[in-house]
Parts: structure tokens; C-alpha cells; sequence
């Protein structure tokens, strides 16, 4: 099936789910191609890329605004963008979760992403339904109560997305209580100024 | 081996990590005796670079560099940014680690660091980390503390262990006493 999603134990998803490092592979490859074809002459160059080339890395949560935060044209530390996966539910009910750090929720200029899944990364799961669009792609509500089976859940889809620099990404949730959740994106990241990653502070905005 | 890096300065807060004591602002007077380590604040900050001047590592020894362990049940490093010689490397997010019981981190193509060669591992503590006081301002036992000029300060303590080999040109540099500074 194409298209589709899984509900699983992140734990074993890697020893259980051959079809995740397929998709994985693939979506790394065609994020690699596409960047190359978008930030042509620039090269992929790994994790410790040069001038001349672009660079990969895991997705970063400075790309990200989370609940409650705010569009700020002179970004602040820590007050409108994601300095860790780690979130603190203040509102319950239907909510923006995660969404681009720019305006209007676009994922900034020279970063692209590929999404995989979701990593629930708590013992206790706060939230029981998603919902995401991606530029004018809408992904309809999904039910992930099935994670509250497992430990460490994962919700890993079938085809993965690319997340392109300058589209609007929107990840909504219906908290059921209030409390920390650490929700993490499963994929990579490619950036074409490897000079932005390489000399700023860890956790630091984008 | 640890003896061949310095961890974030607060770690030297004590003998009782390995260093002697410290008076004045946090420094690297001598490598500790273990990767265990510290943090008495959190964010950005530095969590191993070479041992001799300038970050370097140490003369008459080679590391053959293959990732990071982090051994302990609660995971506090979220991102981490490194540089070996003049080669830097991009930021990454480690809190994949949170899913796992004993993570580590395993490069799919070692690095060499070289003697004599600069190399340095930033990363984000994210803590918090506990206040030494209660609510009524009296110390809170259990609180992990360490002695940060002469007070007593809260931390939170993380092991970061470089994983590899070292390699040493004479055999008498390793043949010290266990835990000594090299």
C-alpha cells in the first residue's frame, strides 16, 4: 500500500520494519537529487559539507514554531521558535502543535526536509489525533490513540514527504491534557549554507 | 581516554570529579579522571575538546574516532555541533535518543584526530536543572551538587563517552597511574 501510515513501536521499528529504511533511503535520495537540481552548481557534501556544497543533517527544531509561539520578525531565543523537541501543553483541544518558523508557517529559505514520521518520545501520549498539510497538500485527521499501546510510539508513513524550503508546513493536534510532550520529526534535513549550521550555537534560532 | 579531553568547565568544580578545585571563573586545570560530567547550567556550551592549548589534543597521540556513547538512563544533550582541525561540522539533533535505553551515536565513516590537532564538541544541556533550594528556601535533599568555587551549586550529571581507540607513540604516556592526567 502507497500512501498509507503505520502505528508503531519505535524501538523495534528499525529490527521489525525493513520497509523503513526502503523509504527512508529513498526519500533521502530524492531530496538529494532535488536539492541538487534546485541549488545548482552546489554538491551534496554529508554532514561536513564546503562552500561549494550542501549540507545534510537531522531535522532541526529551530525550523520550527511550536504551540502557543508566535511569528516574530526579529527572531528571540527560545520565544518563537522550537529550541528542543520538548513542549509544554498549556491548552487543550484542537491545536497547532508544530508548524514552519516564518511567516505563515513556511519552513525557511535553503532548508529542505524529509519527513518520515513522528517519534512520540514520552511515556505519557497527551494528544489523539493529528492532522497536517503541507504547502496545499492536506493530510486528513488520523487517530494515533493505537499509540497508547506502546512505549515509545512512532507513527512512520509509508511514502515519506519533502518539506521544501519557503512551503508552509502545519502539524495540528488534539491535546487531551495539559503537560510536557516531546514529539520529535522523523527524516533529514539539507541545508544550502552550510555556514549557518556549522558556526551557530547549538539550539540557537535559525 | 578522558585524560585526553577537557569536559564543560563546571565539571572541575571538585576533586571529587577526578580535578583539583578550582578559585575564580570555571577553567581547565586538569582533565578529569572519567567522561562523567557536571552541567550546572544549561544551553549552549562546550562538552569535550582537546586538552592542550588551543583545544588541541595532546602530542604523541591519535584518536581513531567513531561516535558518542551517552550511558545514563536520562538523556540531557539535545543537539551538538562539532569541529576537528579546521573541518566543521553542521549541527544535529540527538533527541531521537529519548526512544532508546543506552543510546549512542555511531558516524558511518570514523574521523582521525590527530595529535596536536584542535577539536572541539559543542552541545545544548537542556535541563532544567533542579534548584538546591525549596520552596521554603531550605536545601532540598538529593539534589546533586557540586562545589563551584567553594558553594555548593545544583547539577545534573551526564556521561558522554567518546567512542574508538587512542593511539600512543610512547608507551610510557599510557603506562601511568589509572585516572592520571597524561
Amino acid at each position: 500500500m502507497t500512501g498509507g501510515y503505520i502505528l508503531c513501536e519505535y524501538e523495534q521499528v528499525k529490527k521489525n520494519f525493513p520497509e523503513f529504511a526502503r523509504t527512508m533511503a529513498s526519500l533521502r535520495t530524492a531530496l538529494i537529487a532535488k536539492a541538487t537540481a534546485d541549488w545548482s552548481p552546489k554538491s551534496f557534501g554529508g554532514l561536513a559539507p564546503t562552500s561549494a556544497q550542501f549540507g545534510e543533517t537531522t531535522i532541526l527544531p529551530a525550523l520550527f514554531r511550536g504551540l502557543g509561539q508566535v511569528f516574530s520578525a526579529a527572531p528571540v531565543a527560545g520565544t518563537n521558535s522550537l529550541q528542543t523537541w520538548h513542549q509544554f501543553y498549556n491548552a487543550v483541544g484542537s491545536q497547532m502543535i508544530l508548524q514552519g518558523v516564518r511567516q505563515g508557517g513556511v519552513i525557511p529559505e535553503d532548508y529542505k526536509i524529509g519527513l518520515v514520521g513522528l517519534a512520540l518520545l514520552d511515556k505519557a501520549i497527551r494528544i489523539s489525533e493529528i492532522k497536517m498539510q503541507i504547502s496545499d497538500k492536506k493530510l486528513p485527521r488520523i487517530n494515533i490513540e493505537e499509540a497508547l499501546a506502546y512505549n515509545k510510539p512512532a507513527i512512520i508513513f509509508e511514502d515519506g514527504y519533502i518539506l521544501d524550503e519557503e512551503t508552509g508546513f502545519d502539524l495540528h493536534a488534539f491535546i487531551t491534557t495539559r503537560g510536557p510532550q516531546r514529539i520529535l520529526p522523523i527524516g533529514l534535513q539539507l541545508n544550502r549554507v552550510p555556514n549557518r549550521l556549522q558556526v551557530t550555537n547549538t539550539g540557537a534560532v535559525i | 581516554m578522558p585524560a585526553l579531553c577537557d569536559p564543560n568547565p563546571n565539571t572541575y568544580g571538585s576533586a571529587a570529579f577526578g580535578g583539583t578545585a578550582i578559585v575564580g571563573p570555571p577553567a581547565f586545570p586538569t582533565p578529569p579522571a572519567y567522561w562523567r560530567q557536571a552541567f550546572t547550567q544549561t544551553g549552549h556550551q562546550i562538552l569535550l575538546q582537546g586538552t592542550r592549548a588551543g583545544e588541541t589534543l595532546a602530542e604523541d597521540w591519535k584518536i581513531a574516532w567513531l561516535g558518542l556513547a551517552f550511558p545514563n538512563k536520562q538523556q540531557h544533550i539535545t543537539e551538538i555541533r562539532m569541529q576537528i582541525g579546521d573541518r566543521k561540522f553542521g549541527r544535529i539533533n540527538l533527541e531521537e535518543m529519548h526512544a532508546y535505553n543506552k543510546p549512542a551515536l555511531i558516524f558511518e565513516n570514523g574521523y582521525v584526530i590527530d595529535e596536536e590537532t584542535a577539536f572541539e564538541i559543542y552541545g545544548y544541556f537542556e535541563g532544567p536543572i533542579p534548584a538546591l533550594a525549596g520552596p521554603q528556601g531550605a536545601v532540598q535533599p538529593g539534589i546533586p551538587t557540586v562545589d563551584m568555587n567553594g558553594t555548593d551549586t545544583a547539577c545534573l550529571y551526564q556521561r558522554i563517552i567518546m567512542l574508538g581507540a587512542a593511539y600512543y607513540k610512547q608507551s610510557d604516556r599510557a603506562l601511568g597511574l589509572v585516572g592520571a592526567a597524561i
